[in-house]
């Protein structure tokens, strides 16, 4: 029963804005426990594919499953209880708190003491320990005190990613993680993104090809809102059509 | 323990300010002592308005609504049906946490600019409708009212005793700045911060963001409604001024000049304007532009309030 382990379907997906057909019938799974990177140019829909996934955006027909579950149409905040966690392409952090404060909102969301209206959020030890597992996680712990506008872009992106990791998702989003940064920077974030594999289904957005190559067990590419390949990283290098569209664009 | 949140200002400052104001009451000439019982009342309003601007960045323009509905809520049961002060208390409350969930529901839906919009055209139409039901609120005259004694089951103080009310209004201002504190430092608090912060974000994270900040506009509906039941007992009296759109300005000018988000910020707002109108209002009939000067000095000097130059200043922080 291979369809057992399938964490996210997708059927027939499709979003329109307008005329522009953003995404285009996309049929996609995804097994649990994979990390998956899906590349394609500018405008491809990549974003597009995971708004529509998280429940920012409504599609315009199609359905999304995770676990089995259908979840087409349910606002974001269900979908992300639900254990799925999305870091945007653009750095989207809380600005003006700090590091731990910006990783503790969303740890709250773990636990049941944060019910009750009148606990002290600083009394609760086990959600402190949590947020400083995370920081370790991403590198951050020695930094935790530091207001997050004042960090770095790549610090800053880790940021993002340890939000993401702070509700303790199941499935992670990643949009572009590696974009705009330093080569040490880019290779950091690269080693904590394959850290997390080891315990968690990812889907990586990526626009450095050789970036995807390395890290993802498949590879998924999109032009014009519609998968025109998919397969093992050494089958997508080689594919005809991913050449033409994708590599030979950029060259 | 580490801390690792922010700072507040040490509530042994504050438990000091309380003492001092516990001590001093009886001895205060009483046109002072009747300043200070204004300064408690607005510093109520004030923090109610902090807690839905400063903590989960909802610009009301339209918070005399509640309190006008609080001074109401409490005058007419006490008029008409000679309920007791407790009841009459929790009339008006009632009245607020009801009037502020069908407000906020609609104002929160919409968000963003027309929040502001909105709560202006609800003051309004409050305001309009208390000057034109006269036979109700007494309109522009309004209706006095004789303020119920305080039962606290071991004997009766009347209010019309300045010093029992001095106590009485000091004792709600103590009440509403420990349960606003603590929820702001609750999670329910740092989800309202994160919101504040980026909306976007926090909803990613899985909070419905519209839940938070209705509960927010409530909160804020029902200790605004407080300070106006406390204000109508103080002066055994209302009108339809009391809805005006002025009174929903000043919590911003207090908020701006004290810094929001902290509570105590807006307090000393109060504590700073009230004195400069009581004083100088009197004999100066353009105090307004001291104020107005005020504020462009805190503007370019610190446009986190004085609690911003408080929090960097003393306690290293921003
Ligand atoms: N909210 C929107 N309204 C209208 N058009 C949109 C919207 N979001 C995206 N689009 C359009 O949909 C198409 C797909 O955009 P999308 O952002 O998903 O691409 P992408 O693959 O993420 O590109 P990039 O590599 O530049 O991030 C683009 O043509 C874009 O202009
Ligand atoms: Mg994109």
């Amino acid at each position: 029963m291979a369809e057992n382990n399938i964490i996210l379907e997708t059927r027939g997906l499709t979003k329109n804005f307008g005329g522009l057909v953003a995404l285009d019938h996309v049929d996609f799974k995804l097994r649990e426990g994979e990390l998956r990177a899906i590349i394609g140019p500018n405008g491809a829909g990549k974003t597009t594919f995971l708004n529509v996934l998280t429940g920012r955006l409504p599609p315009t027909s199609g359905k999304v499953f995770f676990k089995g579950e259908d979840i087409t149409g349910l606002p974001s905040y269900k979908i992300t209880r639900k254990g799925i966690a999305l870091s945007l392409q653009l750095v989207n952090i809380f600005p003006e708190l700090t590091v731990f404060e910006n990783v503790w909102v969303g740890a709250q969301m773990r636990f049941k003491a944060c019910r009750n209206p009148f606990t002290k959020a600083e009394s609760l030890t086990p959600i402190r320990r949590w947020v400083e597992e995370i920081c370790r996680k991403v590198g951050l712990h020695d930094k935790m005190d530091e207001v997050a506008s004042n960090l770095s872009h790549g610090d800053q992106k880790l940021l993002d990613i340890a939000i993401a990791l702070s509700t303790e998702p199941t499935l992670l989003l990643l949009d572009e993680p590696l974009a705009g940064l330093s080569r040490k920077e880019f290779a950091e974030i690269t080693e904590v993104i394959r850290e997390l594999s080891k315990t968690k289904t990812i889907i990586l957005i990526e626009h450095n090809i050789d970036a995807a190559m390395k890290l993802a067990h498949k590879i998924t590419v999109l032009d014009r809102g519609r998968i025109i390949a998919e397969g093992e990283p050494s089958e997508i290098s080689e594919n005809a059509k991913v050449q033409e569209v994708y590599l030979g664009r950029r060259r | 323990m580490k801390r690792r949140f922010k700072p507040t200002l040490s509530g042994c400052v504050l438990a000091i300010a309380v003492i001092a104001l516990v001590v001093i009451g009886p001895l205060l000439p009483a046109g002072l002592r009747s300043l200070l019982i204004d300064i408690m009342i607005f510093s109520i309003y004030a923090m109610a308005f902090d807690l839905l601007f400063g903590y989960s960045n909802q610009f009301s323009y339209g918070q005399a609504t509640f309190f006008g509905l609080g001074a109401y809520g409490i005058l007419l049961p006490v008029l008409h049906f000679g309920v007791n002060l407790w009841v009459g208390l929790l009339a008006a409350l009632i009245l607020c946490v009801v009037f502020g969930l069908g407000l906020g529901f609609i104002s929160v839906r919409l968000g963003g600019a027309y929040f502001v919009i909105i709560t202006i055209i609800f003051n309004m139409v409050f305001y309009l409708l208390s000057l034109d039901w006269t036979w109700l609120t007494g309109g522009d005259d309004g209706l006095t009212f004789t303020a119920p004694p305080v039962d606290l089951g071991l004997g009766q103080f009347s209010l019309y005793n300045p010093i029992v009310n001095y106590y009485f209004i000091l004792a709600f201002l103590v009440v509403s700045y420990i349960v606003l504190r603590r929820l702001v430092e609750s999670p329910i608090g740092k989800v309202l911060i994160a919101i504040r912060e980026n909306e976007d974000r926090a909803s990613l994270l899985g909070y419905n963001v519209f839940r938070y900040k209705l509960l927010a506009f409530v909160v804020s509906a029902l200790f605004t409604g407080l300070a106006g039941a406390l204000y109508a007992l103080r002066n055994r009296y209302a009108s339809a001024d009391y809805f005006s759109i002025i009174l929903s300005g000043e919590p911003i000018v207090w908020t701006i000049v004290g810094g929001s988000g902290t509570l105590i910020g807006p307090i000393i707002g109060v504590a700073i304007i009230n004195p400069i109108i009581y004083y100088v209002g009197v004999f100066w009939k353009h105090y307004l532009i001291i104020i107005g000067l005020l504020l462009i000095l805190i503007f370019r000097v610190s446009p986190k309030g004085i609690m911003g130059v408080i929090r960097s200043k003393i306690m290293g922080r921003g």
